[in-house]
């Protein structure tokens, strides 16, 4: 396991373990001892967890890989964050697939990558707080070898795809650490979300097509318009616009009335 | 519907207001209206008839923010415009003030803002008031089936954590900025929170 070589030379360290609870709550002991710019991975996580603590599966072959920065960017925008490790996820996988494959890979708002509408990779972004200073982590779940069955939207990885040549998690992750440096770099601290924006919706699935948002209160069914310059969505509905800030996106033709 | 010559206030629209001035009620208690209005003030012409003055309209907006008027209404001529204020719509931090358990189910979207027990302007200036570092979703609990961070009562240390706000699928932890004892739980598992809104007190 090692970093790609642009992002050693921008600093990014790399502790690389057999097995841990989580690599984002690795990050974050890590964080308490003063380290920064630093990526966790792990050949298996036995507590791999997901949005507001659903388990992520996590069995040997995938990538869990979490990366840990200080303070990068202020609080007001740090949420931005999740389009640009979501980018990042798309180069990475881009970078693993034939050429002629990857207009299939597409983003499902706010950082889930899915291939052919499945879900290949997906993001968990956490921050806290340490008297002045913020820690934020990003934890990336790459489906290399497997994926798991049982989920209320269809998932994949890159050895069920007919025509992809198997991908080692060394490969993947150094692809990853790299895309992720260049893109961090394209944010800017928050500077240019303009930019980030740009590519994420060029790479966004189901742009006016119809969607079913499915947050706390009641769903949200209309045609997705686009995102707006904070990163929302925005949904045309029978009775307006409206923007979403929180939630579950389902695309036409996904299993819909469960959690994703 | 009564009439006056500019400048002056009337009691316009609602009509129990009486013919006096009346102050705008504070923003946490005249919640009643739905947010429909996007400004401070909107001003409404009719009927329309004549041309409308921009610029009286924008100075009798002017006026009815210098004066915490709810409303005013001018005459000149055929032409009436009334101006008016609806304060739901003022001051959207301020309606999450209320102390609530953290435990109550999440509001529904659009839902009217509830009743306000506590002056809104103390708490948000309350020394232990702990606020939201960003617009996102309050969580009170990890996850949906966990028990919550704290309750009303809870012994905190610095570094405790306190709350989660989401934003855009990121988990900001909240963490008590010093030792105490949880006094207030100002918004409700699930509620959409503003930037700087009070989440709760800790003394």
């Amino acid at each position: 396991m090692r970093l790609g070589e642009i992002a050693a030379s921008q600093g990014f360290g790399l502790l690389s373990f057999d097995a841990v609870g989580s690599t984002n709550d690795a990050c974050f002991v890590q964080a308490r001892e003063g380290a920064d710019r630093l990526w966790i991975v792990a050949a298996i996580q036995t507590a791999g967890r997901g949005r507001r603590g659903r388990a992520w599966d996590s069995p040997s072959g995938n990538l869990f890989a979490s990366v840990l920065l200080i303070d990068p960017a202020p609080m007001a925008v740090a949420a931005q964050i999740g389009f640009v490790a979501a980018l990042a996820l798309h180069d990475a996988a881009g970078a693993c697939l034939p050429e002629g494959r990857r207009a299939e890979l597409r983003l499902k708002w706010p950082n889930d990558l899915l291939l052919g509408g499945a879900k290949l990779a997906g993001i968990l972004v956490e921050s806290t707080n340490f008297g002045r200073r913020t820690a934020v982590v990003v934890g990336c779940g790459l489906n290399l070898t497997s994926h798991p069955h049982e989920t209320s939207y269809g998932a994949t990885s890159l050895a069920t795809q007919s025509g992809v040549a198997p991908v080692s998690r060394a490969d993947a992750f150094a692809a990853l650490s790299d895309a992720m440096a260049n893109r961090l770099a394209q944010w800017g601290r928050g500077r240019d979300f303009a930019a980030v924006r740009r590519d994420w919706l060029a790479r966004a699935a189901g742009l006016g097509e119809t969607v079913r948002v499915i947050g706390d209160g009641a769903p949200v069914v209309g045609r997705l318009r686009t995102m707006d310059d904070d990163g929302r969505l925005i949904v045309d509905c029978a009775d307006g616009a409206r923007r979403i800030e929180a939630g579950d996106v389902f695309l036409a033709g996904a299993p819909a009335g469960a959690k994703g | 519907m009564k009439r006056s010559s500019p400048k002056s206030a009337t009691s316009a629209a609602p009509a129990t207001l009486g013919k006096t001035a009346k102050p705008a009620p504070a923003p946490s208690k005249a919640a009643a209206k739905p947010a429909a209005v996007a400004g401070p003030a909107a001003a409404k012409a009719a009927p329309a008839r004549e041309g409308v003055d921009p610029a009286l309209v924008r100075e009798l907006a002017l006026v009815l923010g210098e004066t915490n008027l709810t409303e005013i209404e001018v005459r000149h001529g055929k032409l009436r415009i009334r101006v008016s204020r609806h304060a739901a719509a003022v001051a959207p931090a301020v309606v999450a003030a209320a102390p609530v358990a953290v435990v109550a189910p999440p509001p529904v979207a659009g839902s009217a803002p509830r009743a306000v027990e506590a002056e809104p302007a103390r708490i948000a200036d309350h020394p232990g008031v702990v606020k939201s570092p960003m617009v996102g979703t309050a969580y009170g609990r990890p996850s949906p089936e966990a028990k919550p961070f704290i309750e009303v009562g809870s012994q905190v240390k610095a570094g405790d954590k306190i709350f989660l706000v989401e934003a855009m699928k990121t988990f900001n932890e909240i963490v008590a900025p010093r030792a105490g004892t949880v006094t207030q739980i100002l918004v409700e598992d699930g509620q959409p929170v503003e930037y700087d809104q009070p989440l709760l007190v800790i003394e």
